[in-house]
Protein backbone atom coordinates (compact mmCIF):
# COMPACT_ATOMS: atom_id res chain seq x y z
CA UNK A 1 0.00 0.00 0.00
CA UNK A 2 1.21 3.68 -0.74
CA UNK A 3 0.89 6.58 1.41
CA UNK A 4 -1.83 7.74 -0.49
CA UNK A 5 -3.94 4.47 -0.27
CA UNK A 6 -2.81 4.54 3.37
CA UNK A 7 -4.47 7.82 4.06
CA UNK A 8 -7.13 7.41 1.61
CA UNK A 9 -8.60 4.54 3.84
CA UNK A 10 -7.69 6.12 7.23
CA UNK A 11 -9.91 8.71 6.32
CA UNK A 12 -12.49 6.57 4.90
CA UNK A 13 -12.89 5.03 8.50
CA UNK A 14 -12.73 7.96 10.33
CA UNK A 15 -15.60 9.51 8.12
CA UNK A 16 -17.55 6.24 8.54
CA UNK A 17 -16.65 6.83 12.46
CA UNK A 18 -18.65 10.36 12.37
CA UNK A 19 -21.32 8.78 10.51
CA UNK A 20 -22.09 6.45 12.93
CA UNK A 21 -21.72 8.73 15.33
CA UNK A 22 -23.76 10.84 14.06
CA UNK A 23 -26.78 8.19 13.56
CA UNK A 24 -26.45 6.96 16.97
CA UNK A 25 -27.02 10.56 18.31
CA UNK A 26 -30.17 11.02 15.89
CA UNK A 27 -31.30 7.89 17.03
CA UNK A 28 -30.56 8.26 20.77
CA UNK A 29 -30.89 11.90 21.76
CA UNK A 30 -33.99 13.01 23.71
CA UNK A 31 -34.87 16.17 21.76
CA UNK A 32 -34.82 17.68 18.35
CA UNK A 33 -32.03 20.03 18.98
CA UNK A 34 -29.63 17.82 20.41
CA UNK A 35 -30.28 15.45 17.59
CA UNK A 36 -29.86 18.61 15.30
CA UNK A 37 -26.91 19.25 16.83
CA UNK A 38 -25.53 15.72 16.13
CA UNK A 39 -26.20 15.24 12.97
CA UNK A 40 -24.89 18.73 11.66
CA UNK A 41 -21.71 18.08 13.59
CA UNK A 42 -21.13 14.37 12.92
CA UNK A 43 -22.35 14.57 9.33
CA UNK A 44 -20.59 17.46 7.71
CA UNK A 45 -16.95 15.94 9.13
CA UNK A 46 -17.78 12.63 8.32
CA UNK A 47 -19.15 13.64 4.89
CA UNK A 48 -15.82 15.76 4.67
CA UNK A 49 -13.42 12.34 5.38
CA UNK A 50 -15.26 10.62 3.14
CA UNK A 51 -15.05 13.16 0.09
CA UNK A 52 -11.38 13.48 0.98
CA UNK A 53 -10.81 9.28 0.87
CA UNK A 54 -12.12 9.70 -2.74
CA UNK A 55 -10.76 12.25 -3.90
CA UNK A 56 -7.15 11.52 -2.78
CA UNK A 57 -8.14 7.99 -4.88
CA UNK A 58 -9.42 9.43 -7.97
CA UNK A 59 -5.98 9.74 -9.56
CA UNK A 60 -8.01 12.42 -11.95
CA UNK A 61 -7.57 16.05 -10.83
CA UNK A 62 -10.94 17.11 -12.31
CA UNK A 63 -12.80 14.50 -10.46
CA UNK A 64 -11.07 15.37 -7.22
CA UNK A 65 -12.46 19.03 -7.67
CA UNK A 66 -15.56 18.21 -8.27
CA UNK A 67 -16.10 15.82 -5.08
CA UNK A 68 -14.87 18.76 -3.53
CA UNK A 69 -17.59 20.29 -4.80
CA UNK A 70 -20.20 17.92 -3.81
CA UNK A 71 -18.95 18.05 -0.22
CA UNK A 72 -18.96 21.99 -0.12
CA UNK A 73 -22.71 22.24 -1.58
CA UNK A 74 -24.07 19.31 0.79
CA UNK A 75 -22.04 22.28 3.99
CA UNK A 76 -24.33 24.56 2.56
CA UNK A 77 -27.51 23.18 1.83
CA UNK A 78 -27.26 21.19 5.41
CA UNK A 79 -26.35 24.66 7.29
CA UNK A 80 -30.03 25.83 5.28
CA UNK A 81 -31.84 22.58 6.75
CA UNK A 82 -30.46 23.40 10.10
CA UNK A 83 -31.38 26.68 10.18
CA UNK A 84 -34.96 25.95 8.97
CA UNK A 85 -35.08 23.10 11.37
CA UNK A 86 -33.43 25.56 14.37
CA UNK A 87 -36.21 28.73 13.85
CA UNK A 88 -38.83 25.62 13.76
CA UNK A 89 -37.79 24.39 17.14
CA UNK A 90 -37.44 27.50 18.55
CA UNK A 91 -40.89 28.82 17.20
CA UNK A 92 -42.21 25.64 19.17
CA UNK A 93 -40.50 26.70 22.58
CA UNK A 94 -41.81 30.13 22.36
CA UNK A 95 -45.65 28.83 21.62
CA UNK A 96 -45.34 26.41 24.13
CA UNK A 97 -44.02 28.76 26.77
CA UNK A 98 -46.91 31.31 26.12
CA UNK A 99 -49.69 28.70 26.18
CA UNK A 100 -48.21 27.70 29.59
CA UNK B 1 -57.92 -30.40 -18.12
CA UNK B 2 -56.89 -29.61 -14.61
CA UNK B 3 -55.02 -26.51 -15.27
CA UNK B 4 -58.02 -25.07 -16.99
CA UNK B 5 -60.07 -26.10 -14.32
CA UNK B 6 -57.72 -24.12 -11.77
CA UNK B 7 -57.74 -20.63 -13.88
CA UNK B 8 -61.21 -20.66 -14.33
CA UNK B 9 -61.25 -20.71 -10.60
CA UNK B 10 -59.11 -18.12 -10.07
CA UNK B 11 -61.27 -16.00 -13.13
CA UNK B 12 -64.13 -16.33 -10.82
CA UNK B 13 -62.72 -15.79 -7.45
CA UNK B 14 -61.70 -12.61 -8.72
CA UNK B 15 -64.32 -11.26 -10.08
CA UNK B 16 -66.34 -12.60 -6.61
CA UNK B 17 -63.68 -10.93 -4.67
CA UNK B 18 -63.89 -7.52 -6.90
CA UNK B 19 -67.69 -7.99 -6.45
CA UNK B 20 -67.46 -7.96 -2.56
CA UNK B 21 -64.70 -4.92 -2.43
CA UNK B 22 -67.34 -3.08 -3.61
CA UNK B 23 -70.19 -4.09 -1.94
CA UNK B 24 -69.02 -4.58 1.41
CA UNK B 25 -70.75 -2.86 4.38
CA UNK B 26 -67.21 -2.03 6.36
CA UNK B 27 -64.80 -0.07 4.89
CA UNK B 28 -62.48 -3.07 6.79
CA UNK B 29 -63.73 -5.75 5.23
CA UNK B 30 -63.49 -3.69 1.87
CA UNK B 31 -59.55 -3.22 2.43
CA UNK B 32 -59.43 -6.47 3.40
CA UNK B 33 -60.82 -7.98 0.45
CA UNK B 34 -58.81 -5.54 -1.84
CA UNK B 35 -55.40 -7.13 -0.42
CA UNK B 36 -57.19 -10.71 -1.39
CA UNK B 37 -57.86 -9.86 -4.71
CA UNK B 38 -54.84 -8.04 -5.19
CA UNK B 39 -52.74 -11.85 -4.14
CA UNK B 40 -55.01 -13.13 -6.57
CA UNK B 41 -54.89 -11.08 -9.02
CA UNK B 42 -50.76 -11.88 -8.63
CA UNK B 43 -51.84 -15.50 -8.79
CA UNK B 44 -53.02 -14.77 -12.22
CA UNK B 45 -50.18 -13.40 -13.42
CA UNK B 46 -48.49 -16.44 -12.51
CA UNK B 47 -50.82 -18.23 -14.78
CA UNK B 48 -50.31 -15.85 -17.39
CA UNK B 49 -46.36 -16.80 -16.92
CA UNK B 50 -45.37 -13.46 -16.28
CA UNK B 51 -43.47 -14.39 -12.34
CA UNK B 52 -42.21 -10.70 -12.23
CA UNK B 53 -45.46 -9.33 -12.69
CA UNK B 54 -47.21 -11.35 -10.55
CA UNK B 55 -44.13 -10.51 -7.79
CA UNK B 56 -44.46 -6.43 -8.26
CA UNK B 57 -48.47 -6.94 -8.02
CA UNK B 58 -48.47 -8.90 -4.79
CA UNK B 59 -45.78 -6.33 -3.73
CA UNK B 60 -47.05 -3.28 -4.44
CA UNK B 61 -51.25 -3.84 -5.14
CA UNK B 62 -51.62 -6.01 -2.57
CA UNK B 63 -49.26 -5.36 0.39
CA UNK B 64 -47.96 -1.41 -0.18
CA UNK B 65 -51.68 -0.35 -1.48
CA UNK B 66 -53.44 -2.96 1.48
CA UNK B 67 -51.04 -1.24 4.05
CA UNK B 68 -51.49 2.55 2.83
CA UNK B 69 -55.21 1.67 2.94
CA UNK B 70 -55.07 0.66 6.43
CA UNK B 71 -53.18 3.55 7.74
CA UNK B 72 -56.43 5.73 5.97
CA UNK B 73 -58.80 3.57 7.83
CA UNK B 74 -56.78 4.06 11.03
CA UNK B 75 -57.09 8.02 10.46
CA UNK B 76 -60.56 7.78 9.58
CA UNK B 77 -62.02 5.66 11.70
CA UNK B 78 -60.43 8.38 14.56
CA UNK B 79 -62.73 10.81 13.26
CA UNK B 80 -65.77 9.68 12.94
CA UNK B 81 -67.56 7.49 15.91
CA UNK B 82 -69.54 5.66 13.26
CA UNK B 83 -66.95 3.57 11.97
CA UNK B 84 -65.94 2.20 15.24
CA UNK B 85 -69.23 0.01 15.53
CA UNK B 86 -67.96 -1.72 12.44
CA UNK B 87 -64.70 -2.05 13.06
CA UNK B 88 -64.41 -5.58 14.29
CA UNK B 89 -63.42 -8.29 11.46
CA UNK B 90 -66.03 -10.92 11.15
CA UNK B 91 -64.73 -14.76 11.05
CA UNK B 92 -65.11 -15.18 7.58
CA UNK B 93 -63.19 -12.19 6.46
CA UNK B 94 -60.23 -13.39 8.56
CA UNK B 95 -60.50 -17.01 7.53
CA UNK B 96 -60.60 -16.01 3.74
CA UNK B 97 -57.88 -13.72 3.97
CA UNK B 98 -55.56 -16.07 5.87
CA UNK B 99 -56.41 -19.09 3.63
CA UNK B 100 -55.96 -17.15 0.43
CA UNK B 101 -53.04 -15.42 2.00
CA UNK B 102 -50.76 -18.72 2.91
CA UNK B 103 -52.09 -20.25 -0.86
CA UNK B 104 -50.82 -17.21 -2.42
CA UNK B 105 -46.73 -16.99 -0.55
CA UNK B 106 -46.64 -20.85 -1.58
CA UNK B 107 -47.35 -19.72 -5.30
CA UNK B 108 -45.11 -16.86 -5.20
CA UNK B 109 -42.35 -18.68 -3.44
CA UNK B 110 -42.06 -21.25 -6.30
CA UNK B 111 -43.16 -18.82 -8.92
CA UNK B 112 -39.93 -16.81 -7.50
CA UNK B 113 -37.87 -20.22 -7.77
CA UNK B 114 -39.13 -20.45 -11.41
CA UNK B 115 -37.98 -17.53 -12.80
CA UNK B 116 -35.33 -18.02 -15.69
CA UNK B 117 -32.63 -15.83 -16.21
CA UNK B 118 -33.01 -13.51 -18.84
CA UNK B 119 -30.71 -11.66 -20.82
CA UNK B 120 -33.11 -8.92 -21.11
CA UNK B 121 -33.20 -6.34 -23.99
CA UNK B 122 -29.88 -4.90 -23.82
CA UNK B 123 -29.20 -5.88 -27.25
CA UNK B 124 -32.02 -4.92 -28.93
CA UNK B 125 -32.13 -1.36 -27.45
CA UNK B 126 -28.16 -1.16 -28.25
CA UNK B 127 -29.26 -1.78 -31.41
CA UNK B 128 -31.91 0.48 -31.72
CA UNK B 129 -30.26 3.32 -30.46
CA UNK B 130 -29.47 4.99 -33.46
CA UNK B 131 -32.78 5.53 -34.12
CA UNK B 132 -33.82 6.90 -31.14
CA UNK B 133 -32.63 10.68 -31.57
CA UNK B 134 -30.47 10.25 -28.18
CA UNK B 135 -27.82 8.19 -26.84
CA UNK B 136 -28.44 7.47 -23.42
CA UNK B 137 -29.79 4.00 -23.29
CA UNK B 138 -32.45 4.74 -20.72
CA UNK B 139 -33.69 8.24 -21.99
CA UNK B 140 -34.08 6.20 -25.33
CA UNK B 141 -36.23 3.68 -23.68
CA UNK B 142 -38.65 6.28 -21.32
CA UNK B 143 -38.71 8.89 -24.07
CA UNK B 144 -38.70 7.01 -27.33
CA UNK B 145 -39.50 3.34 -27.34
CA UNK B 146 -41.72 3.61 -24.27
CA UNK B 147 -42.65 6.64 -24.21
CA UNK B 148 -46.26 5.48 -23.76
CA UNK B 149 -45.46 4.41 -20.01
CA UNK B 150 -44.05 7.77 -19.55
CA UNK B 151 -46.76 9.60 -20.70
CA UNK B 152 -49.47 7.52 -18.29
CA UNK B 153 -46.87 8.07 -15.07
CA UNK B 154 -46.79 12.15 -16.10
CA UNK B 155 -50.26 11.33 -16.00
CA UNK B 156 -50.79 9.40 -12.67
CA UNK B 157 -48.33 12.55 -10.87
CA UNK B 158 -50.86 14.74 -12.61
CA UNK B 159 -53.91 12.83 -10.74
CA UNK B 160 -52.60 12.49 -7.51
CA UNK B 161 -51.79 16.23 -7.48
CA UNK B 162 -55.54 17.24 -8.42
CA UNK B 163 -56.59 15.05 -5.67
CA UNK B 164 -54.27 15.85 -2.85
CA UNK B 165 -55.56 19.53 -4.16
CA UNK B 166 -58.80 18.86 -3.98
CA UNK B 167 -59.05 17.33 -0.33
CA UNK B 168 -57.01 20.84 0.09
CA UNK B 169 -55.21 19.57 3.36
CA UNK B 170 -54.13 23.07 4.24
CA UNK B 171 -50.87 23.05 6.22
CA UNK B 172 -49.34 26.02 5.23
CA UNK B 173 -48.39 27.19 8.67
CA UNK B 174 -45.03 24.85 7.93
CA UNK B 175 -43.97 28.17 6.21
CA UNK B 176 -45.57 30.50 8.98
CA UNK B 177 -42.90 29.35 11.27
CA UNK B 178 -40.44 30.54 8.56
CA UNK B 179 -38.69 33.88 8.90
CA UNK B 180 -36.14 35.30 6.32
CA UNK B 181 -33.05 36.21 8.17
CA UNK B 182 -30.27 37.51 6.75
CA UNK B 183 -28.47 34.34 6.56
CA UNK B 184 -31.31 32.15 4.89
CA UNK B 185 -31.22 35.11 2.30
CA UNK B 186 -27.72 34.78 1.59
CA UNK B 187 -27.59 31.04 1.56
CA UNK B 188 -30.56 31.28 -0.55
CA UNK B 189 -28.98 33.71 -3.11
CA UNK B 190 -26.16 31.57 -3.80
CA UNK B 191 -28.40 28.21 -3.09
CA UNK B 192 -31.39 28.97 -5.61
CA UNK B 193 -29.95 29.88 -8.77
CA UNK B 194 -27.27 26.89 -8.37
CA UNK B 195 -30.02 24.45 -8.20
CA UNK B 196 -31.81 25.59 -11.57
CA UNK B 197 -29.08 25.79 -13.23
CA UNK B 198 -28.24 22.31 -12.29
CA UNK B 199 -31.59 20.96 -12.99
CA UNK B 200 -31.47 22.48 -16.22
CA UNK B 201 -27.77 20.72 -17.00
CA UNK B 202 -29.59 17.65 -15.93
CA UNK B 203 -32.31 18.01 -18.03
CA UNK B 204 -30.05 18.84 -21.14
CA UNK B 205 -27.36 16.06 -19.94
CA UNK B 206 -30.07 13.72 -19.86
CA UNK B 207 -29.74 12.87 -23.98
CA UNK B 208 -26.47 11.01 -23.44
CA UNK B 209 -25.79 10.53 -19.57
CA UNK B 210 -28.11 9.39 -16.81
CA UNK B 211 -30.23 12.28 -16.20
CA UNK B 212 -33.36 13.72 -17.39
CA UNK B 213 -37.06 15.24 -16.93
CA UNK B 214 -37.31 13.40 -13.24
CA UNK B 215 -34.01 14.44 -11.80
CA UNK B 216 -34.18 18.06 -13.29
CA UNK B 217 -38.09 18.19 -11.78
CA UNK B 218 -36.73 17.36 -8.30
CA UNK B 219 -34.23 19.63 -8.16
CA UNK B 220 -36.34 22.57 -9.55
CA UNK B 221 -39.16 21.44 -6.65
CA UNK B 222 -36.16 21.77 -4.10
CA UNK B 223 -35.88 25.47 -5.71
CA UNK B 224 -39.03 25.95 -5.91
CA UNK B 225 -39.83 25.14 -2.04
CA UNK B 226 -36.78 27.32 -1.15
CA UNK B 227 -38.05 30.62 -3.19
CA UNK B 228 -40.89 29.95 -1.66
CA UNK B 229 -38.98 30.41 1.78
CA UNK B 230 -37.56 33.49 0.47
CA UNK B 231 -40.54 35.22 -0.52
CA UNK B 232 -43.82 33.77 0.06
CA UNK B 233 -45.39 36.55 -2.10
CA UNK B 234 -43.54 36.33 -5.06
CA UNK B 235 -44.65 32.35 -5.80
CA UNK B 236 -48.03 33.53 -5.83
CA UNK B 237 -47.35 35.02 -9.31
CA UNK B 238 -46.46 32.23 -11.18
CA UNK B 239 -49.15 30.72 -12.47
CA UNK B 240 -49.30 27.23 -10.72
CA UNK B 241 -52.45 25.61 -12.03
CA UNK B 242 -51.07 26.38 -15.62
CA UNK B 243 -47.29 24.78 -14.36
CA UNK B 244 -49.26 21.39 -13.08
CA UNK B 245 -50.65 21.45 -16.21
CA UNK B 246 -47.98 21.55 -18.99
CA UNK B 247 -46.30 18.28 -18.99
CA UNK B 248 -49.21 15.89 -19.36
CA UNK B 249 -50.77 18.27 -22.14
CA UNK B 250 -47.10 18.72 -23.73
CA UNK B 251 -47.22 15.17 -23.88
CA UNK B 252 -50.62 14.56 -25.24
CA UNK B 253 -50.12 17.29 -27.84
CA UNK B 254 -46.99 15.19 -28.78
CA UNK B 255 -48.83 11.56 -29.31
CA UNK B 256 -51.46 13.17 -31.19
CA UNK B 257 -49.39 15.11 -33.56
CA UNK B 258 -47.28 11.96 -33.99
CA UNK B 259 -50.51 10.30 -34.88
CA UNK B 260 -51.49 12.32 -37.50
CA UNK B 261 -47.92 12.52 -38.53
CA UNK B 262 -46.60 9.03 -38.73
CA UNK B 263 -49.97 7.01 -37.62
CA UNK B 264 -48.58 6.03 -34.42
CA UNK B 265 -48.87 7.54 -31.36
CA UNK B 266 -45.66 8.81 -30.17
CA UNK B 267 -43.59 7.66 -32.95
CA UNK B 268 -41.77 10.63 -33.83
CA UNK B 269 -40.30 11.49 -36.81
CA UNK B 270 -36.78 9.59 -37.01
CA UNK B 271 -34.93 12.65 -37.87
CA UNK B 272 -37.09 15.07 -35.51
CA UNK B 273 -36.50 12.44 -32.78
CA UNK B 274 -34.14 14.58 -30.70
CA UNK B 275 -36.40 17.63 -30.35
CA UNK B 276 -39.34 16.07 -29.67
CA UNK B 277 -37.98 14.44 -26.92
CA UNK B 278 -35.95 17.30 -25.64
CA UNK B 279 -39.32 19.49 -25.60
CA UNK B 280 -41.43 16.93 -24.09
CA UNK B 281 -38.79 16.45 -21.31
CA UNK B 282 -38.75 19.94 -20.55
CA UNK B 283 -42.39 20.27 -20.29
CA UNK B 284 -42.32 17.09 -18.23
CA UNK B 285 -39.63 18.28 -15.78
CA UNK B 286 -41.44 22.08 -15.66
CA UNK B 287 -45.12 20.14 -14.27
CA UNK B 288 -43.03 17.75 -12.13
CA UNK B 289 -41.16 20.48 -10.20
CA UNK B 290 -45.06 22.14 -9.57
CA UNK B 291 -45.51 19.04 -8.89
CA UNK B 292 -43.32 18.48 -6.08
CA UNK B 293 -43.65 21.91 -4.49
CA UNK B 294 -47.27 21.61 -4.15
CA UNK B 295 -47.24 18.36 -2.99
CA UNK B 296 -44.85 19.93 -0.21
CA UNK B 297 -46.69 23.08 0.33
CA UNK B 298 -50.25 20.68 1.32
CA UNK B 299 -48.80 17.53 2.85
CA UNK B 300 -50.13 17.73 6.66
CA UNK B 301 -47.58 19.38 9.31
CA UNK B 302 -47.35 17.85 13.02
CA UNK B 303 -48.79 19.71 15.65
CA UNK B 304 -46.19 21.98 17.22
CA UNK B 305 -46.50 20.11 20.76
CA UNK B 306 -46.17 16.45 18.93
CA UNK B 307 -42.99 17.23 16.71
CA UNK B 308 -41.07 18.65 20.13
CA UNK B 309 -42.02 15.21 22.30
CA UNK B 310 -39.09 12.84 22.01
CA UNK B 311 -41.21 9.33 22.13
CA UNK B 312 -41.96 8.22 18.56
CA UNK B 313 -45.59 7.87 17.18
CA UNK B 314 -47.07 5.02 18.04
CA UNK B 315 -49.09 4.63 14.25
CA UNK B 316 -45.32 3.64 12.91
CA UNK B 317 -44.22 7.24 12.74
CA UNK B 318 -47.13 8.02 10.58
CA UNK B 319 -47.82 11.70 10.75
CA UNK B 320 -51.56 12.15 12.44
CA UNK B 321 -54.27 14.51 10.15
CA UNK B 322 -54.20 17.85 10.90
CA UNK B 323 -57.82 19.49 11.74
Amino acid sequence: MTLLETTSTLLFFLGIFFFFAGSLGLLRFPDLVSRLHALTKADNVGLACICMAVAINTNNLFISIKIIFIWLIVLVSSSLLSCLIAQRINKTVTQNSQRS
Amino acid sequence: MMLIFIDLIIAITILLIAILVIFSKSLLNSIIYFIAFGLLVALAWVRLNAPDVAIAEAAIGAGLTGALFLVTWKRISKLSVNNQKNARISVSTTLTASALSIFLVIFLVYSALSIQSSKGLTYQIASALHISGVTNPVTAVLLNFRSFDTLLEIGVLFLTIVAIRALSIDARFVFNTITSTVFLRAILRVLVPLSILFGAYLLWIGSSEPGGAFQAGALWGGALILLKIANPEWIQRLHVKSMLVVGLGVFILAALLSYFLSGNILMYPTDQAYIWILLIETAASISIAFILFELFCVSPAKKPDEMFSSKPDNNNGVQKLER
